[in-house]
Formats: structure tokens, C-alpha cells, sequence
């Protein structure tokens, strides 16, 4: 049983998870675009539309603190979800999520190499990250509420 | 993660020290972090809307909406993990207000970012709700880290 504290805590610092995705999103879609021939254009560069190709330096700029920072929230989010009653979840659900963030992170690098079907990875493994990351907020939400056995 | 598990951590030593020097340097951090902001963004209503949606007379340029977001995003990570290390800690101390007084911070800092967005993006309406919820926010963990710190000095 958890009490009162423990559940607000948990229910906002899931609310806040929740904000931080819809920045992300938002930040994707305003920055570089919502198809994959945006992603490509983002990173390959296009002379028609005057869009300069990412160097490998501004690429690694972005990766290093996105490293850090969502590997701690998969491990955060990952360790509450242990203790709820969707336990059984965990294996596929960290599976996909580090899997689909590695994918996505990558694909930038195959992207300034030139390699355009990465786009299409990127966009999906994005999608799919962004996916199971709401999922597993939303079980832990929903063991609060329902069973409060976190 | 041994501190969410240890009931009355004043009993460890390492553990005391540990984080009487966490709550110490998180203080410094809250503090510096309204510094850094007065210092980019101005002391003043009308400097802080100058710096939000700029000023043609003053030639000051306004906030891109990309850098409001990409502030936001960083700032919002560092409050979860600011918010949910201290409220660790805050969860020991014996008092009936530590609910209402952890659900006030977090929401306070979740209005002070939805805030500061809706005035780049909507209305400069938003800019006082911003900043006085910005404040708010660091004002009330501070308070926590406070009376975290006052209750671990205390002798079990």
C-alpha cells in the first residue's frame, strides 16, 4: 500500500513525464518535421529549400545530453513500474524502449552519411519511442489509481 | 538507491552527510537558477516582457518559439528529477502539511512552464502568472529543502 505523499508524488512526477514528451514531440515536429521526407531533408541538407546538412558535431551535441537524460528516465520510469501489478510488462517494455531510442538516436548518424531510407527508421523508431514511453507512464498511473499497490 | 528504502536515515551517518550536502548544494541551485533567469531575461515585468515577445521601439528581438520549447524541455527534466529527489527526502519528516506542501511546488512549477509558453505562444496575459508561478515554485522547494535540512541536522 502506498500512502497519500507517495501517490501524489508519483502522480505528478507522471503528469510532468507526460509534459516532457509533449515538448519533445512538439520540439520534433517544429524543428524538423512530421514525414520522413522532412527528417531526410533535416539532416541530408536540400540547396533547393536552402537547408544546411547537420555536421557530425551539432549531431553529437544532441545525442550526448538525450543519453544521459532519457536513460534516466527509462530507469526511473522502468523501476516504478516494477512495483506495480503490469510487472510483467517490463521485459517488452524496456526492450522496445531501448531498442527504439538507440534506433532513433542512430539514424541521424546514417542520415549525414547519406543514407536516406534511415529516415523512414527514424521516424518510426520516434514514433514508437514516444509510444511505449505513454504507455508505461499511463500503467503507472493506473495502478495508483486503481489498486494503490505501487 | 538505498535512501528510499532507509526508515530514519539520521541513524547513517554516510547517508546523513550525504544528504545534508545535496539538500545544501540543490538550495545553491534554486538560487542560482532565479539568478541566471533575472540575468537573461530582466528583473522587471517589463524587462522580462521585453524579453518574452521583444519590443520594435527598443529594437529587442522576442523569444522564438523553438527556443521557448527547447528551455522548457530542458528545465522541465531538471525539475522532475529536482522535484522527485527532494520529495524523497521530504517524505520522511512527520508532519500532516508535507502532502499539500509537495502537490503545491509541483503544480506551482507545472503552471509556472505551461504559463511561460502561453505567453510566447498566446498572450503576454501569461508573462506575470509566469513569473510569479517560476518564483513560487522555487520558493516552496526551497522550503521543503529547509525543513529537510533542519530535520536532518536534528540529533535522532
Amino acid at each position: 500500500m502506498i500512502d497519500n505523499y507517495q501517490k501524489t508524488l508519483i502522480t505528478l512526477f507522471a503528469i510532468m513525464l507526460l509534459a516532457l514528451l509533449a515538448t519533445s514531440i512538439a520540439l520534433f515536429i517544429m524543428k524538423i518535421g512530421i514525414e520522413p521526407v522532412d527528417i531526410a531533408q533535416h539532416y541530408m541538407g536540400n540547396e533547393e529549400t536552402f537547408i544546411v546538412k547537420k555536421s557530425f558535431e551539432g549531431l553529437f551535441e544532441t545525442t550526448a545530453p538525450h543519453l544521459f537524460a532519457i536513460t534516466i528516465m527509462i530507469f526511473i520510469v522502468i523501476h516504478l513500474l516494477l512495483f506495480t501489478n503490469y510487472k510483467k510488462y517490463v521485459p517488452h517494455l524496456l526492450a522496445g524502449l531501448l531498442i527504439s531510442f538507440i534506433t532513433d538516436m542512430a539514424s541521424g548518424y546514417f542520415l549525414i552519411a547519406n543514407l536516406a531510407f534511415f529516415a523512414i527508421i527514424k521516424w518510426v523508431s520516434f514514433l514508437i519511442f514516444q509510444f511505449l514511453f505513454i504507455i508505461a507512464i499511463f500503467l503507472i498511473i493506473s495502478d495508483i489509481m486503481r489498486h494503490k499497490t505501487i | 538507491m538505498k535512501f528510499t528504502v532507509s526508515k530514519d536515515l539520521r541513524n547513517n551517518k554516510v547517508m546523513r552527510n550525504l544528504l545534508i550536502a545535496f539538500s545544501t548544494i540543490m538550495l545553491l541551485f534554486l538560487a542560482l537558477d532565479v539568478t541566471n533567469k533575472a540575468l537573461r531575461f530582466g528583473s522587471t515585468i517589463t524587462d522580462i516582457k521585453n524579453s518574452f515577445l521583444g519590443n520594435e521601439d527598443e529594437f529587442i528581438e522576442p523569444l522564438s518559439a523553438i527556443s521557448a520549447l527547447e528551455m522548457v524541455h530542458l528545465d522541465l527534466f531538471i525539475a522532475i528529477l529536482l522535484i522527485l529527489l527532494i520529495g524523497s527526502i521530504f517524505m520522511r519528516i512527520d508532519t500532516k502539511l508535507k502532502t499539500p506542501f509537495l502537490a503545491i511546488t509541483m503544480l506551482l512549477s507545472i503552471i509556472s512552464f505551461a504559463s511561460f509558453l502561453a505567453s510566447v505562444f498566446f498572450s503576454e496575459a501569461f508573462v506575470i502568472i509566469s513569473v510569479t508561478s517560476f518564483l513560487a515554485w522555487h520558493i516552496s522547494a526551497s522550503s521543503m529543502l529547509f525543513v529537510s535540512l533542519s530535520w536532518l541536522l536534528k540529533k535522532p
